[in-house]
């Protein structure tokens, strides 16, 4: 049975290992912080790392981020060309500042490539309180932002025209360019940066990509790659273009830094390193006299609304308002519309969800917000219309979009009193109510979950419990043993020294016979051994020497313990017998010590019986 | 003379410790089950929670008594909603790990949403509950044993020496640990009692009413959510008697409504 399991175990283990292995080793996301343990002052820097062993690493699902303020995020791509395949990996930085004091939690990031979802472990920071009181923004942004201050700072003026910035080969049949389609964007506007890779022959290694920084950028996408022919001063070119879509954080003069390709040594060439010259744009700050409720969105918009039910009776307390905002720009930093002040609803939870991708040379997408609404008032409950205001870089003005009003029916006796919560199934947890243990990881936000403890390697299993185990019984008997073993040797001592006559009467027999025994069997002389055991048994028996009694005395005293004058006869001739043959030399024979032998044993056994009583 | 047996007496004392340090000596859990608890471990990182339960609960049936396999059987039952099961296996990390912070923060947790324990209702269950966030039962079981033996130890050592100074020393010392041993028997007691008759129980059914009677309809008037913890009394057939958690009043449910944590 024994062996079953661990076989079944073995292969369970066998079978997992593939899993383990990439776990451990092979996990194509990973995630890092510089520090676990900061103050409310400082920025954390997360970084994840996404590899993809062909093709281009897809997104990272970044959870929601509880207690952190994203200051601003960064990316960078390690590229390698291989036969014209494009594999390599995508480095996030994410800048964020914490606004809660204790341990805050970065949950798993995770990742879908091939079927499969990756996710990182999730990660423990430290927070402590530093001397500013920061507050959550109002309208936390998504995964990407802009810049740190820090790195902000080292963005210095520089001209503001760009243009294609060229690093060949000694030959120039292969070089490399990086550009952008517009060099003055506002803030928050779409910019394409285009790095270009040109060769009039095939490459001799598989050549690495390092894109740039992209500070002062949103930059949440990994490049798209197009194949093209070219012709440059009549010369033919294959063209490898990458695109990054880049959205300004800051208005001012920014520098993207230098993409670089480097091109392993050969055989007999030395690697080849070629470097974009930087580029620069100016970035124009977004019109002044903004409307009210701007909250940064710049691109080109539209809006749309729609509800999950028209009526609210018992069977639910909560309608779901979906608020679906389409177009283009940067749609994961799109700021959710606030849903406007209102008597007739409260609004119990808010949550978006973006749908965006680079199609055509455009950023465009859709973002849904849905808000779980429940009913203060009874009737024909009207939904507030919905705003959205954003900035249009092109017609460069400020439009405001709004929903159009629903009305919804909520039956007498289902609205609720404001602090309520809604019960139904669909609806999302309260923020007064306890957070209930969720029942279902949603797809891309995982729980925090409390630590596991870790599997080391010397892990132990416990035996069962010490009351379980038999030897733990008997060792408590064993103490009581000795005490109970050491009361009846005292006492038996007592008993003895207070009965010794008894006790040497009693065993005087016993004795008599195993000193016969032991004269036979040593041939002892049988008339000396005869008469010492007799004198011995007597002596055990009156207690009290009986050899140097006359024979008199002898009789008088064994007349005294009541043995008949026949047998006490024949104790007188027994000894003087034994006597005679200890003495009388060797003519007394053999025999006849046998025979004296074989007479005491009779008198012992005689005697004992006239003593008995 | 009378003395000539203590060799042997030591010597079986010597062996039964032998033995029980062989038999309860943890041992080293099998290189399988740990690769299968950091696979679970991984599940569980990634929120794959219903199949590290699954792996959790393999390695927790097949005998693995562990307080980490415990602990994160526990969070992760917790996680997915399964309350009584998340309390049961985070009372038997407890049982085995007393002052593990960890496990005694997420009990509260869960204490707070399934509400108090039953009152202690007998000196036993007092002392139990007085000791069992310090010491375990194995520690408790230990110690007793151990204070027992040194007190036998001294007053056999206090009667073969001859009168003087250092026996007087001995004699005074045996006292004082005679003390402890009293407390230590005591205390072991009151734990054992109440594991062999009034063992700790969580409920892991969704919810339970109790009956008078075992079998008996229920009036539904007390209801028993999973995870409340109550003292099991009495097994009869297919239920179990219990004492409530507040009232302290007694009932019977299913036998498979509970598991038995102490």
């Amino acid at each position: 049975m024994k062996r079953t399991l661990s076989l079944v175990l073995a292969l369970l283990a066998l079978a997992l290992m593939p899993a383990v292995l990439r776990a451990q080793s092979g996990n194509p996301i990973t995630a890092s912080v510089d520090t676990t343990a900061l103050t409310t002052d400082d920025v954390l820097t997360l970084r994840v790392a996404v590899a993809a062993s062909s093709g281009t690493p897809p997104q990272p699902i970044m959870p929601a981020l509880d207690g952190f303020n994203l200051v601003s995020t960064s990316m960078s791509t390690n590229m390698t060309f291989i036969n014209n395949v494009v594999t390599g990996e995508v480095i996030y930085i994410y800048f964020l500042q914490p606004y809660q004091t204790g341990t805050l939690a970065i949950p798993s990031i995770s990742v879908f490539i091939d079927g499969q979802t990756h996710a990182t472990m999730p990660l423990l920071v430290q927070v402590t309180q530093g001397s500013t009181i920061p507050t959550a923004q109002a309208a936390p942004l998504p995964p990407p932002t802009d810049t740190p201050p820090a790195q902000a700072q080292r963005l210095q003026p520089a001209a503001t025209a760009s243009g294609p910035a060229q690093t060949s080969t000694a030959d120039g049949r292969v070089f490399v360019e990086a550009v952008v389609d517009n060099p003055r964007p506002y803030v928050g506007q779409q910019v394409l940066y285009k790095f270009r890779l040109y060769q009039a022959e095939m490459l001799g290694g598989q050549p690495s990509y390092h894109g740039p920084s992209f500070t002062g950028f949103w930059n949440n996408q990994q490049p798209s790659q197009e194949e093209y022919m070219a012709t440059v001063n009549n010369e033919r070119y294959r063209v490898t273009e990458l695109t990054n879509v880049l959205f300004p954080t800051a208005s001012g003069d920014v520098t993207i830094d230098p993409a670089e390709l480097r091109i392993p040594a050969g055989f007999v060439e030395p690697e080849i390193r070629l470097e974009t010259a930087p580029v620069e744009l100016s970035v124009k700050p977004l019109p002044p006299n903004a409307p009210a409720g701007f909250d940064g969105a710049v691109g080109q918009y539209t809006i749309s609304v729609r509800t999950d039910t028209s009526m609210i009776d018992g069977s639910n307390d909560s309608v779901t308002l979906q608020v679906t905002i389409s177009g283009a720009g940067n749609m994961e930093a799109l700021p959710d519309p606030a849903f406007p002040e209102n008597s007739d609803w409260r609004v119990y939870d808010t949550n978006s969800t973006t749908d965006a991708e680079f199609l055509n040379g455009v950023y465009r997408g859709s973002r849904m917000v849905e808000y779980t609404l429940v009913p203060t008032a009874e009737g024909q409950v009207t939904i507030p219309p919905v705003s959205l205001v954003y900035f249009d870089p092109l017609a460069e003005t400020y439009n405001t979009i709004t929903t159009d009003p629903m009305t919804v029916s909520v039956a007498s006796g289902a609205a609720q009193a404001p602090a309520q919560a809604p019960t139904r199934a669909t609806a999302a947890p309260t923020q007064a109510a306890p957070t209930p243990v969720p029942t279902q990881v949603e797809p891309g936000v995982l729980p925090a979950l409390p630590e596991p403890k870790p599997a080391a390697d010397g892990l132990v299993s416990l035996p069962r419990p010490l009351i379980q185990e038999p030897a733990f019984w008997l060792l408590w008997l064993v103490p009581l043993v000795a005490f109970i073993g050491e009361l009846v040797i005292r006492r038996r001592e007592r008993y003895l020294s207070a009965n010794e006559e008894m006790i040497r009467s009693s065993r005087a027999l016993r004795r008599a016979r195993q000193a016969l025994a032991q004269a036979r069997r040593k041939r002892e002389d049988p008339h000396g051994a005869a008469a010492r055991v007799l004198n011995g048994y007597l002596s055990d028996k009156v207690n009290r020497p009986v050899v140097g009694l006359t024979r008199s005395a002898l009789t008088q005293v064994l007349l005294m313990r009541g043995i008949t004058p026949q047998l006490i006869e024949r104790v007188e001739t027994c000894l003087s017998a034994s006597e005679a043959g200890r003495y009388g030399g060797p003519s007394r024979g053999e025999d006849n010590g046998r025979a004296v032998l074989n007479e005491t044993e009779r008198l012992l056994k005689e005697l004992d019986r006239e003593f008995a009583p | 003379m009378r003395r000539f047996w203590y060799p042997f007496l030591l010597l079986a004392a010597a062996a039964l410790i032998g033995v029980l340090a062989l038999a309860g000596w943890p041992v080293p859990v099998a290189a399988a089950d740990v690769q299968t608890l950091r696979v679970a471990n991984e599940l569980y990182a990634r929120a794959e929670l219903d199949d590290a339960i699954r792996l959790y609960q393999q390695l927790a049936d097949s005998g693995v008594r562990n307080i980490e396999l415990y602990y994160n059987l526990g969070i992760a039952y917790n996680a997915v909603g399964e309350v009584g099961q998340a309390m049961r296996y985070l009372r038997l990390a407890e049982a085995l790990a007393p002052r593990d912070r960890d496990v005694l923060a997420q009990i509260a947790a869960l204490r707070a949403e399934t509400g108090a324990r039953p009152p202690a209702r007998d000196i036993p269950q007092r002392l139990d509950r007085a000791l069992e966030w310090i010491v375990s039962i194995d520690e408790t079981s230990g110690l007793a044993l151990g204070v027992w033996l040194l007190f036998a130890l001294l007053v056999f050592a206090v009667s073969a020496l001859r009168p003087g100074f250092f026996r007087s020393l001995l004699r005074a010392v045996s006292i004082l640990v005679a003390v402890f041993a009293l407390v230590g028997i005591l205390a072991f007691g009151a734990r054992v009692y109440v594991r062999l008759l009034e063992p700790a129980g969580v409920i892991i059914a969704a919810s339970v009413s109790p009956s008078t009677e075992p079998g008996a309809a229920t009036e539904g008037r007390v209801n028993l959510r999973a995870g409340a913890e109550v003292a099991v009394l009495e097994r009869r057939d297919d239920y179990v008697q219990i004492l409530l958690p507040g009232s302290g009043n007694v009932g019977w449910v299913p036998a498979d409504a509970v598991a038995v944590v102490g």
